[in-house]
């Protein structure tokens, strides 16, 4: 831009080009505090990210409006990637900030950042309960994130939430034919799921959870949208197999499955080498 | 290819020596011979992706006509789309100039033959291949021919039927291309702009709708189809008539919903017949529903959140597959008909089963996130043309893969592509054979 150009710009595009500057500074800086191991830099950003002056000029209401790319999702990803434990525990008064959960698309992020706590501290467990009420536009987020977390408490809250019966049925088998999915070789949550399935899981839940397991059925389930995919069961460890073996012998002997359900399972008893 | 064989092959082939009897391919001996190429592809593939050209003497140059990525907005041309697969037939004070089918030269070699609009050197000429309808080239000669690189041809009459254009270079024929002559369908579609009652709600605006709906037409009038806005009035769930400048637009609704209809959907819950893209639906009328949000997934090990999705749709009547066995091939499927290639073949294309709710019936419904700036009516008229392609029976384009309609080419340049954020425009002559049987369009 020319000297002349700048000096002709009406005022308020001059006040954005500032704007715009002012927020790529802020930016800057925040990731440089998010980086790195020293715990001064990481409650100096975690002070920042609770102030509604430096947030505002962070990202612009434009920005929130388009909610794509947001600088506060880069920073708090920044967070979640950092191995620090002070970056870590950065996260978990935000979840607590009546300012930083203002909008619903900074609470988005943080539900989903949180899951890299192992295990996660009370205050987050509340923070997702809380964020998985029935149609409130973050339980699929809240879902995928106690899935993603794998901890022992997350996937007891995970199995509240299968027992409450305010989430319809609907959903629930959306949460089993996503999260459940692409986790059905970790350990913990087949733990999970074999304590659902004979904890009282209503019978079409059960049915559908077996069915997750042993017999995925991507059209069906998904029609033409590439829909998620399971782990290869080859890649389980070996007490995960035995679980799964266990589970599988569980439902053949405890629920009406149809014949393709049977066969489904016996063929994946066959894969796992059982 | 035997010389009978050629000799017979030469009248619908794309490529002859202009002063020889035969199109067997170019030699020293014969240094001068023309190309012209009609692909109905649009935009036009890249080199890589059509039939094999004849080995040109070095030194001389083809050149593409028609390069580029195409963007649509409100404003664009009806026929704005080159080398459709449909003609229409125009009703009476319909405009040619923008009703018509635009048909156009895609390539030619030499580029020293510097082919240009209204060139008499090209002559365009068509004839009845199926049924018996009646054409007509917008050009000065009467209506039977037309002159240069391009030429608007439009349907008369009632009756409906397949035509091959033929386009001569200097009194040789050159190229030749197929269309189907079509009365334009209707296909009525309702849209719910779902807002949530806290929190943010999608962007886009009622007139922003009309906008997006009509860069949709311009692409599927390639297929002699237009969605039109459903003028029944009846609402549910809540829904509220919208305004622009004072005036309640037709089939454009608001409807207020709690924020998990309209942020983070789980398109995933209840197999997928969420409540969020039927509310408001009437049976048999495409409901297109906008959202804020929908959730992510892992898709081959990646994060993955689709822009739109058909929920609901009935079976093509046409079965599970079609078939075409005209020359040149459809979308020029290998091989293509065109020489040198090989004869064309049979392309067949999967079909969709349907997938439709049990309750309520007849559902027919889209929803579609809130992805980009609603003015941006060129990539959200590419979205609901492709959901509206699936509400009509096709699959995504694509050999190999569940939910692929085995054709494969092109893939990018479809509008079926599985990413629809590409810039795939072209529906071809197969798929405009098959949503013709849609209830869709036929009526239940």
């Amino acid at each position: 831009m020319t000297l002349e150009a700048e000096v002709s710009m009406p005022e308020d595009k001059n006040q954005i080009i500032k704007e715009t500057k002012d927020r790529k500074e802020r930016f800057r800086m925040a990731i440089e505090l998010a980086r790195g191991a020293d715990p001064e830099k990481h409650r100096q950003l975690l002070s920042l990210l609770q102030s509604a002056d430096f947030l505002e000029k962070l990202d612009s209401e434009d920005d929130y409006a388009r909610a794509s790319h947001l600088r506060v999702w880069r920073i708090l990803d920044e967070l979640g990637k950092n191995q620090a434990e002070s970056a870590l525990q950065a996260l978990v008064p935000l979840t607590q900030s009546e300012i930083f959960l203002k909008e619903e698309a900074r609470t988005e992020r943080l539900i989903t950042v949180c899951a890299v706590l192992h295990p996660p501290p009370p205050e987050v467990l509340k923070f997702w309960d809380d964020h998985c009420q029935p149609e409130d536009g973050f339980t699929p987020l809240t879902i995928d994130a106690l899935g993603e977390n794998g901890t022992e408490p997350a996937l007891q809250l995970l199995e509240k939430k299968m027992a409450d019966p305010a989430h319809s049925e609907g959903y629930k088998l959306g949460w089993l034919r996503n999260t459940v999915l692409v986790h059905r070789n970790d350990l913990p949550l087949l733990k999970c799921c074999r304590r659902m399935l004979s904890g009282g899981l209503p019978e079409s839940l059960s049915k559908a959870l077996v069915d997750v397991l042993f017999y995925y059925r991507l059209e069906e389930w998904f029609g033409t949208t590439p829909g998620p995919e399971p782990p290869d069961f080859a890649k389980a460890n070996t007490e995960a197999k035995a679980l799964l073996c266990d589970i599988a012998r569980f439902a053949l002997d405890s629920l009406k499955l149809t014949d393709d359900q049977r066969a489904g399972i016996e063929k994946t008893l066959k894969q796992i080498g059982k | 290819m035997v010389a009978s064989a050629a000799t017979d092959r030469r009248r619908c082939s794309p490529v002859a020596n202009i002063r020889g009897a035969t199109a067997a391919p170019p030699s020293p001996e014969t240094p001068v011979r023309y190309r012209l190429e009609i692909c109905p592809v649009y935009t036009t593939p890249s080199d890589d992706d059509l039939p094999p050209r004849p080995t040109w003497p070095a030194g001389i140059r083809g050149h593409n006509v028609t390069i580029g990525a195409v963007f649509l907005n409100e404003g664009s041309s009806p026929n704005e789309l080159l080398n459709p697969a449909v003609i229409p037939v125009l009703a009476s004070g319909e405009s040619p100039a923008d009703r018509a089918a635009r048909f156009s030269v895609t390539y030619y070699y030499p580029d020293t033959l510097r082919l240009r609009d209204n060139d008499p050197r090209l002559v365009w000429s068509s004839s009845v291949s199926q049924g018996s309808p009646q054409v007509r080239f917008v050009a000065p000669s009467g209506g039977t021919a037309a002159l240069g690189l391009t030429a608007l041809i439009h349907g008369t009459g009632t009756q409906e039927g397949e035509v091959k254009l033929d386009l001569r270079f200097e009194g040789s024929l050159l190229a030749s291309c197929r269309a189907l002559v079509r009365r334009m369908r209707r296909i009525p579609v309702r849209v719910n702009i779902l807002n949530a009652t806290r929190g943010r709600s999608p962007r886009t605006s009622p007139r922003q709708v009309l906008n997006h709906l009509a860069v949709a037409n311009v692409i599927f009038r390639q297929i002699g189809l237009e969605l039109v806005r459903d003028t029944n009035a009846t609402r549910t769930d809540g829904a509220t008539a919208t305004q622009d400048r004072g005036r309640t637009i037709d089939g454009v609704f608001r409807i207020r919903v709690s924020p998990g209809l309209t942020r983070n959907v789980d398109w995933s819950a209840n197999s997928g017949y969420i409540q969020s893209s039927a509310m408001n639906h009437r049976p048999n009328v495409v409901n297109i529903n906008y959202i804020r949000s929908a959730r992510e997934i892992t898709h081959r090990g990646a994060r993955h959140r689709p822009i739109g999705i058909c929920t609901d749709h009935p079976a093509n009547r046409a079965g599970n597959s079609i078939t075409d066995s005209g020359t040149p091939s459809t979308s020029w499927v290998s091989p293509s008909g065109v020489l040198p290639d090989a004869a064309a073949g049979t392309v067949r294309m999967n079909l969709a089963p349907a997938r439709q709710r049990p309750t309520p019936a007849n559902v027919v419904a889209i929803w579609i996130r809130d992805f980009i700036d609603p003015d941006d009516a060129d990539a959200w008229g590419r979205v609901i043309s492709h959901e509206v392609g699936h509400a009509l029976g096709l699959r995504h384009r694509g050999n190999a893969g569940t939910g692929r309609d085995g054709v494969g080419h092109p893939d990018e340049e479809n509008r079926m592509y599985a990413f629809e954020d590409t810039f795939g425009l072209d529906f071809d002559l197969i798929q405009a054979m098959a949503v013709i049987q849609s209830p869709i369009v036929q009526g239940p």
